[in-house]
This record gives C-alpha cells, sequence and structure tokens, in this order.
C-alpha cells in the first residue's frame, strides 16, 4: 500500500529523518514507538504534506503513485488520513459542515456525485456510534471547545466517516485517561479491514494493549532501528529507550 | 477667517516667549518659523486634537509669580543628577560630567510638528545624555518649577550601542505653578541597547504640560517608557516611537491619577517596519471629579514588518459623575503575519468587591482606595526602578488620601 | 436628571460632527447632467412633490454647498464631480403597474439574473419585495395582505403623495439635512426608497425587503429609506443591494432613518454588494451612506450588515438609544479584496439610563484591499448604567493588504461598563493544513473558515439572506489567498 524508501526530510534546515524506510500492506497494523525527537510526528507531517518539511532525498509511493507529487488534498483524495496529534479548531464551523465538504471534495475528486443529505446523516448516525460520540458534538464547531479526549475520539470519528484506505494516527492516545483510550482504541480497530492499513504512532506501549500491531518499528535519530512484533513493545516498555540508544551507538 | 483668527493664536503665544539663546541653524530657523506660520492652531476638528483643546495657553501669563516648592525633589537616591530650574540649567546643583550642556549649534529640526518648532525657537534648556557600554548610568533630570514662565528644553538621549541606561525626568511643580511646559525629547536607542524613561508630571494645579518623545529603535534593542501624570491642569504627552530594527521589544506604561479639572491626554504610537518585533503598551488610570482623561494610542504594522507581536491596553475607572474618558485604541496593520490586539475598558470600581472589603471591616473610602492602588499597581509592577515605583506609589497613596 | 428631550438630542446631533454585470435595457427617462437648484426643482416637479418637500431639499441643497467633503476616513479615492452626474433616471413607463403580471418582462429578467425573482420570493418565502431600480420604485407585492394589518410598505415616493403627515412628520429628525455632506447632498437630490410604517403593537408576518440597484450608466443612486415602528411593534427589514459592472465610479449616498418608539424592534439586515471595481481597482461604486436609527424607551434596533462590494465604503449604521433601557446591535461583516476600501462601523450614542449596546464586527481584507472598522461608543451624562460590548475582529488573507482599527470611546458616566476588544491575525496556517488533510482544497476551505469566523454576524441574518451571504461571501475571496 504505502512505501517509504530511505527518506531524509528536514524542518528549517534541520535534518530529522535520515534514511527511513518502510512498508506497509493491506489489513496490517504497524505502530511506530521511539522517543521524544527521534521523528515520529515529522513522519506523520511528510506523509499529509505539511509544507514546513522538505524532503531532501527518497521516495514514498502509495497506491503506485508519487506521494510527494501530490498536494496535500490529493492524498487525501488518494486514500491518506492523518488523526492529529494536536486537532485544529475553526470555530463556527459545524462538524457536520466541515465533514460534508470534506466527503463530496473527495467524492468529487473520484468522479462521484455528491451525497444526499439524507444518506449522510445516516452516516453520521452510524459512525458516531463507533466512538460513542455524542450526536450533540457532530452538530458543535469543528474541535472548539472540545475536551483533550472528545478531540481525539472526533478525530477516530472523522476517519470513520472518510473510509480512509491508510489511516497515520499520529500519537493520537497522548492524553488520554483509560476510558477514552479504550473508546478510541475500539474505534479503530472496528474500522480495521483486509483492504486497509494504519500506522500509529506513540510513545507509549499502552495503545498496542488495545490496537494489536502486526509490525512494531523503533523510530531513532531519524530511522528505524529495530523491527519486531507486539512483543518489542513490551520490551521497550520494561526497558525504556536508552539501550536502543545503545544498541545504536555500539552498531 | 478661522485662519487668521488660529494664526494669531500662536502669534499671542510667541509675543510672550523670548526668542532662545542657544545657536540654531539657518535652515532650522526658518523651518520652525515656517511651520508655526502655516500651521492650524491645534482645534478639536484636527483629528489628533479632538478631545483636547489648549486654548488656555494664552491665558497664561509667562513671566509670572513664583512660589516655593514644598516637596522632596530630587526621587532617586545614588544617581547622577541634573537640576533644571523654572527651565533653566542650575550649575550649582547638577554634576554635568559627561552631558552635553553647552552647543555650537543645536541638531536640526526633523519633525513637522508646530509645538516642537516653538520648543525650538524659544528653547530654555538644551541638554544631551550619552549611554555607552559597560556604564550602566542612571541619570535623573529634575525640572523644578517655582515661577509661571515658559520652560522649553530639548532634550536629547542617546544610547549607544550595547549599552544600559536610565533616565528620569522629573517634572516638579509648585503647588498652583502656572507654567507653559513644552518639552521635546529625542531618543536614539542603537543595536542592542537597553534604555528606561521615566517620566513624572507632577506639574503645579494650572500648569500646562505638552510634551514630545520621538524614539528610534535599532536591531535587537530595548526601550521602555513609563510615564506617570500626576498633576496639573492639561497634560499632554506624544510618544513616538519608531521600530527600525528587527527583534526589538518595546515596552509603553502609564498610570495617572487624575481630578479637580484636570485634564490628560496621552498620545502614542508605535510604527512597527521591520519584522520580528515585540511591543506592549499598558495606560490605566483613575478619573475624578471634572477631569477627563484621552487616551489614543496607535500600532502601526508596515507591509513587510511581518511576525509582529504588539499588545494595547487602555483601562479607564471613572469615579465622577462630572468627569469623562475618551478612549481610542487604533491598529493600523499593513502585514500578514502578525499577531495585534488591543483593548480598552472604562468602569467603575466592582461595587461587590468594595460590599466584600466592607464586610471585612474596612471603610468605604478605605476599601475604594485599596481597589484603586491594586488597579494602578499593575502599572507600577512593569516599573523596573525600585525608586521611581516608591515614589509614584507614595504619589498614588497622598493622591487618594488628600 | 429627567429624561432626555427632542431639543437636546437636536442640539446633539447638531453638534457631531461581480457577478451581477449585466445592464438592462430598459428605457430610461433621465434629466440633464449637473446639480443647481432647477434641477432639484425638476426633480421635485417630476415627482409630483408637495412645496415644503421641495424646500426640504432646496434647504439641503444650500446647506450642502457650504460643506466640505469628508476625508477623515481611511479611503483615497478621486472625489467625484457632482456636476457629471445625472440625478435621476426613472424606468420609463407610462402606466402604474396594476399586478405584478404588468411588469415588464425584461425586468423581471434582470430581477431573476439578480436571484430574487419576485415570483420565486412570492412562493417560497413570503417576502414582500419593494425592487428599486434607478431611483424609482416599479414594483410591490404583497401590499394588500400588509394593508390588512395597517402596515405601509411602499416606495418613498408613494408615501409622500399618500401618507404626507407621516413622511413630514419623520423625515429628517433622525438625521437632519446638514448632518453631513453626503446625507445632505441626499436630502437635496433623493429620487425614491422605501418607507415603511408598522403600527401599534403589530407585529410584521414577513421580512420586508427591497432590493437597490445601479442600472443607468452615471446616474447616482440617492435612495432614501423610512421605517418607523410604532410603540409595540416589531419589523425585520432586508436590504439587498448590486450593481451592473461599469467602469467608472458610480456614487451612492443613501440615507436610512429608523424609528422605534417605546418597546417597538427594528431589525434592519443589509448585503451589499455593488460592483467593487475589477482586479485593478478600476471602476466601482462609492458608496456613501448614513444610516441611523433612534431608540425609545425599551426599544431595540438590531443592525446587521455584510458588505462585499463597492469601490470605497463608508458607513457607519448608528444607533441613538434615547429611551431608557433601549438596546441597540451592530453585527458586520466587511469584506474587502483587490483594491476596495471600506470604512465602516457604528455609533452607539447611549442617551437614557440603562442602555445597552452590542457591537461585532468582523473584518477580512484580502488582495490590495484596505479594510477599517471605526466606530464610536459615546455614553452621555445622564445615561446611568450604560452597557456597552465591543469585538472588532480582522482577518487578513495576504501580506499586501492592510486591517485597521480606529474605535472611539467617549464615557461621561461614572457607572458606565464598556469594553472593548479587538484583534488582527492571519487566517491560520493550521487550519488550512487540517481540512486539505481531509481532502478540502484551499479555495473551500477557505470559504468555510471564513464563514465560519463571521457566524456570529451570519446567524443574524434571515435565513434565506444567509445562505446568500455565504455565497457572496465566496465569490468576493475567489483567488484571494496570498
Amino acid at each position: 500500500m504505502i512505501e517509504i524508501k530511505n527518506v531524509h526530510a528536514n524542518i528549517e534546515g534541520k535534518e530529522i529523518l535520515k534514511g527511513l524506510t518502510l512498508t506497509v500492506n493491506s489489513g496490517e497494523v504497524h505502530a511506530i514507538m521511539g522517543p521524544n525527537g527521534a521523528g515520529k510526528s515529522t513522519l506523520a507531517s511528510i506523509l499529509a504534506g505539511r509544507e514546513e518539511y522538505e524532503v531532501t532525498e527518497g521516495s514514498i509511493t502509495f497506491e503506485g503513485e508519487d506521494l510527494l507529487e501530490l498536494d496535500t488534498e490529493e492524498r487525501a483524495h488518494a486514500g491518506l488520513f492523518l488523526a492529529f496529534q494536536y486537532p485544529v479548531e475553526i470555530p463556527g464551523v459545524s462538524n457536520v459542515n466541515f465533514l460534508r465538504t470534506a466527503i463530496n471534495e473527495i467524492r468529487d475528486a473520484k468522479g462521484e456525485a455528491p451525497i444526499s443529505a439524507k444518506d449522510f446523516m445516516a452516516l453520521v448516525r452510524e459512525k458516531s456510534k463507533i466512538v460513542e460520540l455524542d450526536s450533540k458534538l457532530a452538530s458543535r464547531a469543528v474541535n472548539e471547545g472540545f475536551s483533550g479526549g472528545e478531540k481525539k475520539r472526533n478525530e477516530i470519528f472523522q476517519m470513520a466517516m472518510l473510509n480512509p484506505k491508510l489511516a497515520v494516527l499520529d500519537e493520537t492516545d497522548s492524553g488520554l485517561d483509560i476510558d477514552a483510550l479504550r473508546i478510541v482504541a475500539k474505534g479503530v480497530n472496528s474500522l480495521k479491514s483486509a483492504d486497509n492499513a494504519s500506522i500509529v504512532i506513540t510513545h507509549y506501549q499502552r495503545l498496542l494493549d488495545y490496537i494489536v500491531p502486526d509490525y512494531v518499528h523503533v523510530l531513532y535519530d531519524g530511522k528505524i532501528v529495530k523491527t519486531g512484533n507486539k512483543d518489542l513493545a513490551l520490551e521497550l516498555e520494561e526497558k525504556g529507550y536508552d539501550w536502543i540508544k545503545e544498541e545504536t551507538q555500539v552498531g | 477667517m478661522d485662519e487668521v483668527l488660529t494664526q494669531t493664536k500662536f502669534d499671542i503665544l510667541r509675543k510672550k516667549l523670548s526668542p532662545t539663546a542657544f545657536p540654531i541653524s539657518e535652515g532650522s530657523m526658518s523651518k520652525a518659523k515656517g511651520l508655526l506660520e502655516h500651521a492650524e492652531f491645534p482645534t478639536r476638528k484636527i483629528e489628533t486634537w479632538k478631545y483636547t483643546n489648549v486654548n488656555g495657553l494664552n491665558k497664561l501669563s509667562l513671566n509670572g509669580e513664583s512660589s516655593d516648592l514644598t516637596n522632596s525633589k530630587s526621587i532617586t537616591k545614588e544617581t547622577k543628577k541634573v537640576h533644571i530650574i523654572n527651565g533653566k540649567l542650575s550649575k550649582e546643583h547638577s554634576d554635568f560630567s559627561g552631558i552635553k550642556t553647552s552647543w555650537n549649534e543645536l541638531p536640526n529640526i526633523c519633525q513637522e510638528d508646530s509645538f516642537d518648532a516653538l520648543n525650538l525657537l524659544y528653547c530654555t534648556a538644551a541638554i544631551e545624555l550619552t549611554f555607552r557600554d559597560g556604564e550602566n548610568q542612571i541619570i535623573e533630570l529634575i525640572f523644578e518649577n517655582t515661577r509661571n514662565t515658559a520652560i522649553f528644553p530639548r532634550i536629547f538621549i542617546s544610547c549607544k550601542e550595547s549599552a544600559k541606561g536610565t533616565v528620569i525626568l522629573n517634572f516638579q511643580g509648585a503647588e498652583k505653578n502656572a507654567s507653559f511646559i513644552n518639552v521635546s525629547t529625542f531618543v536614539e536607542v542603537e543595536e542592542n541597547a537597553h534604555l528606561s524613561v521615566h517620566k513624572i508630571q507632577k506639574n503645579g494645579s494650572d500648569t500646562f504640560d505638552l510634551q514630545r518623545e520621538y524614539v528610534n529603535q535599532a536591531a535587537n534593542s530595548v526601550f521602555a517608557i513609563n510615564t506617570f501624570p500626576l498633576s496639573g491642569r492639561m497634560t499632554r504627552n506624544d510618544l513616538r516611537i519608531n521600530v527600525n530594527g528587527s527583534n526589538c521589544e518595546t515596552f509603553m506604561n502609564g498610570a495617572y491619577t487624575l481630578k479637580g479639572k484636570s485634564h490628560c491626554d496621552n498620545h502614542t504610537t508605535v510604527d512597527h517596519k521591520v519584522a520580528h518585533c515585540y511591543s506592549k503598551e499598558l495606560y490605566k488610570g483613575v478619573i475624578d471629579d471634572r477631569a477627563t482623561n484621552v487616551f489614543n494610542g496607535k500600532v502601526f504594522v508596515r507591509k513587510d514588518a511581518q511576525k509582529i507581536n504588539a499588545f494595547q491596553s487602555n483601562a479607564n475607572i471613572l469615579l465622577s459623575e462630572t468627569g469623562s474618558v475618551n478612549s481610542k485604541p487604533e491598529l493600523e496593520i499593513y502585514a500578514d503575519d502578525v499577531k495585534c490586539s488591543h483593548g480598552s475598558t472604562t468602569g467603575q470600581l466592582d461595587d461587590e468587591a468594595i460590599f466584600y472589603l466592607r464586610s471585612r471591616g474596612l471603610s468605604e473610602k478605605s476599601a475604594k482606595e485599596l481597589l484603586v492602588k491594586a488597579f494602578l499597581g499593575e502599572v507600577l509592577e512593569e516599573v523596573d526602578n525600585e525608586d521611581v515605583r516608591s515614589y509614584v506609589g507614595q504619589e498614588i497613596e497622598k493622591h487618594f488620601s488628600a | 436628571m429627567g429624561q432626555y428631550t427632542e431639543n437636546e438630542l437636536a442640539k446633539d446631533l447638531e453638534n457631531q460632527d461581480y457577478k451581477f454585470g449585466f445592464t438592462t435595457d430598459v428605457e430610461t427617462e433621465t434629466i440633464p447632467v449637473g446639480l443647481n437648484e432647477d434641477i432639484i426643482r425638476l426633480i421635485s416637479t417630476k415627482k409630483e412633490e408637495p412645496s415644503w418637500l421641495l424646500d426640504y431639499r432646496l434647504n439641503a441643497y444650500r446647506a450642502w454647498l457650504k460643506m466640505t467633503e469628508p476625508d477623515w476616513a481611511h479611503v483615497r479615492y478621486d472625489k467625484p464631480d457632482f456636476q457629471k452626474i445625472t440625478y435621476y433616471a426613472a424606468p420609463k413607463q407610462s402606466k402604474k403597474y396594476e399586478s405584478w403580471d404588468d411588469v415588464d418582462p425584461e425586468m423581471k429578467e434582470t430581477m431573476a439574473k439578480l436571484g430574487i425573482s419576485l415570483e420565486e420570493q412570492k412562493r417560497l418565502t413570503g417576502v414582500a419585495v419593494d425592487f428599486v431600480m434607478d431611483s424609482v420604485s416599479v414594483a410591490t407585492s404583497f401590499k394588500s395582505k400588509l394593508k390588512e394589518l395597517g402596515i405601509i410598505f411602499c416606495s418613498f415616493s408613494e408615501a409622500v403623495q399618500e401618507h404626507p403627515e407621516l413622511v413630514r412628520a419623520h423625515m429628517g429628525t433622525i438625521i437632519p439635512h446638514t448632518d453631513n455632506f453626503y446625507a445632505a447632498l441626499n436630502s437635496a437630490v433623493f429620487t425614491d426608497g422605501s418607507f415603511c410604517y408598522i403600527p401599534k403593537g403589530v407585529r410584521c408576518p414577513m421580512e420586508l425587503s427591497t432590493y437597490f440597484r445601479i442600472n443607468a450608466g452615471g446616474t447616482g443612486q440617492f435612495e432614501r429609506t423610512l421605517v418607523i415602528a410604532d410603540e409595540g411593534s416589531y419589523v425585520s427589514y432586508l436590504e439587498g443591494c448590486t450593481a451592473p459592472q461599469r467602469d467608472e465610479n458610480q456614487l451612492h449616498a443613501a440615507v436610512v432613518e429608523l424609528k422605534a418608539l417605546k418597546d417597538a424592534e427594528i431589525k434592519y439586515s443589509t448585503v451589499q454588494n455593488w460592483y467593487p471595481g475589477d482586479k485593478n481597482g478600476i471602476g466601482g461604486v462609492f458608496n456613501f451612506v448614513t444610516k441611523r436609527g433612534l431608540c425609545e424607551t425599551n426599544a431595540k434596533i438590531s443592525w446587521t450588515q455584510v458588505e462585499t462590494g463597492s469601490a470605497v465604503t463608508w458607513k457607519y449604521p448608528s444607533c441613538v438609544l434615547k429611551g431608557d433601557h433601549s438596546v441597540g446591535e451592530f453585527y458586520s461583516v466587511a469584506v474587502t479584496n483587490n483594491f476596495q476600501q471600506a470604512d465602516t462601523g457604528t455609533k452607539m450614542i447611549h442617551l437614557g439610563k440603562n442602555t445597552k449596546s452590542t457591537i461585532i464586527s468582523k473584518g477580512i481584507s484580502a488582495g490590495d484591499s484596505q479594510n477599517s472598522y471605526r466606530g464610536l461608543v459615546q455614553i452621555h451624562k445622564n445615561a446611568k448604567n450604560a452597557r456597552n460590548f465591543s469585538q472588532c475582529d480582522s482577518l487578513l488573507m495576504t501580506d499586501h493588504c492592510g486591517a485597521h482599527t480606529f474605535p472611539y470611546i467617549e464615557c461621561k458616566n461614572p457607572s458606565a461598563q464598556i469594553e472593548h476588544e479587538a484583534t488582527t491575525s492571519k487566517i491560520g496556517e493550521d487550519q488550512l493544513f487540517y481540512c486539505k488533510q481531509r481532502g478540502i482544497s484551499e479555495e473551500k476551505a477557505i470559504s468555510l473558515i471564513v464563514n465560519g469566523y463571521c457566524k456570529e454576524v451570519l446567524n443574524q441574518l434571515p435565513m434565506e439572506f444567509a445562505v446568500e451571504a455565504q455565497k457572496l461571501l465566496a465569490i468576493s475571496l475567489e483567488g484571494s489567498v496570498g
């Protein structure tokens, strides 16, 4: 589904990613872990196409297309979704209006007709249940005055509505209490299928108790330095990142 | 018709003044005269004088009586002091080392302001203060006004590269003094320099005090000015700061306590010409009796001055039925990547808070005093000079216990 | 401290200093170019006016001659040559319409292009529309239905003929003919406009609506609107404006007077998209309008405006809160793009006790435009416990536009509470990125964000107007990100 090859990326002239390589296939869940400053959020940003980040080397192929050639919204049209670490507030724009615009723009890009109001509302009702989102939140302005947990649930709700091929979850678990975490994870799990995939970026192992990854990668100093299964995450939880750092330096 | 009438107002004023003894270049002389001949005497029709009427200037008799100054004159300890008595430098009471007081020629006039022109032509004292790197000087200029006269100082302050300096402009007038104070202050803050100016205007009850500060800031500099109009018939301050270099910080604070028939007008302009600068302005005051306060704060952000953060706030407490408050905080912004805000509030003391304090045993008067002091305290907290802070604090205290 | 009297008020007033670019080929009847007393007499004669009105016009004209054009607003433009304007252009119609069906089909088509087909509106919304094309009102609908309730809603000229006592009693009482340069000009040469009277205790059951439009080239549009809400009544009045594309600058100097008597409420909404000039700042309408409302005891006037058009706008819908407990509101969205200049805001004059005012202003600047908020909050001596809250936000879309805020706050009563807040910021990069990540194009994202930013104001508009206003915002900001 996505093939990231030897990617180097800068922000304001500072190199953050230093040759990152990762392949994700349909039906897979990949977890990316790593200490602060390793480049986790940079990865999310370059996948979504944030302009401040410059990819200086390497390639990213998404569903056979050169992802780096696409504008942010074209990537979304192609089925890439980023759940933001810090979801943005858009005062005065209701969630429903926002999502309907997004869905119709995506449909339009695919040459499909706009969704009918009836179908749309049915979809909202169906999907808001997945994340146990109060239907009132759907009519409130995007993320405005939402609690941290509500914002994160809203991200997953949007993901459910847009039904992406590849979802990138950027520290979706940070700041969540255990109940909210459970709900978010349940949402993500219920959206999982053989046709889609997700990259779960996290700092903490506990999310992976709920979203079981097929692969766990350790990102350190701009590169993936270790890959394993769920057990690697447990090991990290137990020992911290220092042993990785030492191992990398020795290697 | 109007023109003839307003022309004569400057003329009447000029007849009462003695031409300056300081040498002025011919160019400056003719420019200044030209300015006065063509300028309209301020009337309410002129936007910048909309709320301030200076017609009373012409009623002053400028070679009038003297009376003694009773309160303490200097407010700082252990600093270099320069005394200007009734507008003239006083050699006996001053330490002039390193301060320029004699001139071959005054710097040329560079502003288009009729009162600055007036200041030049009738200048009574010209002083240049220079701060150099490593000295960290504090200089207090004490203006003692005991006679009803014209006090027209022209002050040049230069804070050299990486220097740090503090200037205290301390205006002290005898209680009933009826002078015309007209000051032009020119400030250059060079690269990486830090300059603080504290201005105290404790004028006699019939004094007109019109002051202008023209400030230029170079890159990486910090300039702070604290203005305290404490008394006087009419006080008008025009503060114009050009921020010419990037990464500058500019602080403007003011606190005023007005009563009787006094009129106070603070016009400030901070002109952000380049990117990456910060400015913060806080003016607060309490207006009682028949007093009037005017605040006009202007923040300019020029076309290419991106990443400017500018904050401006004016808060007033109006205590009497007969006082009035005019507040005009303005933003004029031509760049897009900026964060600017301003706020203005006018109100009275919080009845709930007064009630609360009274329920704890305070009299109504002391409850009000306490709240007013707390209200103005926010401005005092911004003052980094201990002597100035405590002096102004005491004056505020006196103001309310009188 | 007694009640504020009419005399005091009079004294106080004295002391205060495209999308629709097509031309309709309806034959228009015009009078010679230029302005003098004869032209004014001619206008008055053509309109078969009573002599008191001619006198009013001439007085205004004489006052105007002594006035100078104001230049304190933050706008730059070439002053109009008042001798090059045609002051009267009436669609040439020999007979008056008996019914809607009699209206010239071409004119109906014009209205259809404007998106306000009367038929559609009649059917769908029940809006009564008084359509003003080039100075003369050509069609008024729903009149009979309104008549049953005693509501008078007609063209200004008709009101002069049929209700002269009402017009004479109220006209010029809120905006005296000497108020300002353009109000004086309007008072001298106004050709038509709307008149509305809501009787005591009547709640007008539908939104009253007028569409203004400048059609003939070189004609100034001098509208005059007078709305009187008698005691305890309510009316919501909509005004929409469009002007076809023309190269030269056209002048629009309207006067709108509102009077809300005891316990009455007037809601006045405007959507203005006069021709703003082209991308290079050529042409466009000069919109110099004086709008003011007077509130008696416990009355309320609420101005809502969405301003996207005109090359130069100079407009301050105001409330004189004369009666105790009266309320004034001002909700505004002003969008400027390309070389447009807007200097707009409001005046809230608090005279009565316990008066309240709210100002919400949202400015959006794009292109090379200049957008200024100018507002006055004035608390007079007797206005005990007056309250004002003002919020003025500016949004900048490019790095070569300007956004300015000039609030004037004048307080003479110690029990007043006045709060003014203003912010200026750039359209949020984070917000744009978030929208784009969800698949929304930049243009759409901007329109979404801007509409959200203006929501507090748009919410004040009647439903069908709000939709139109949102579309207008999107059209005005097309291609505006810099």
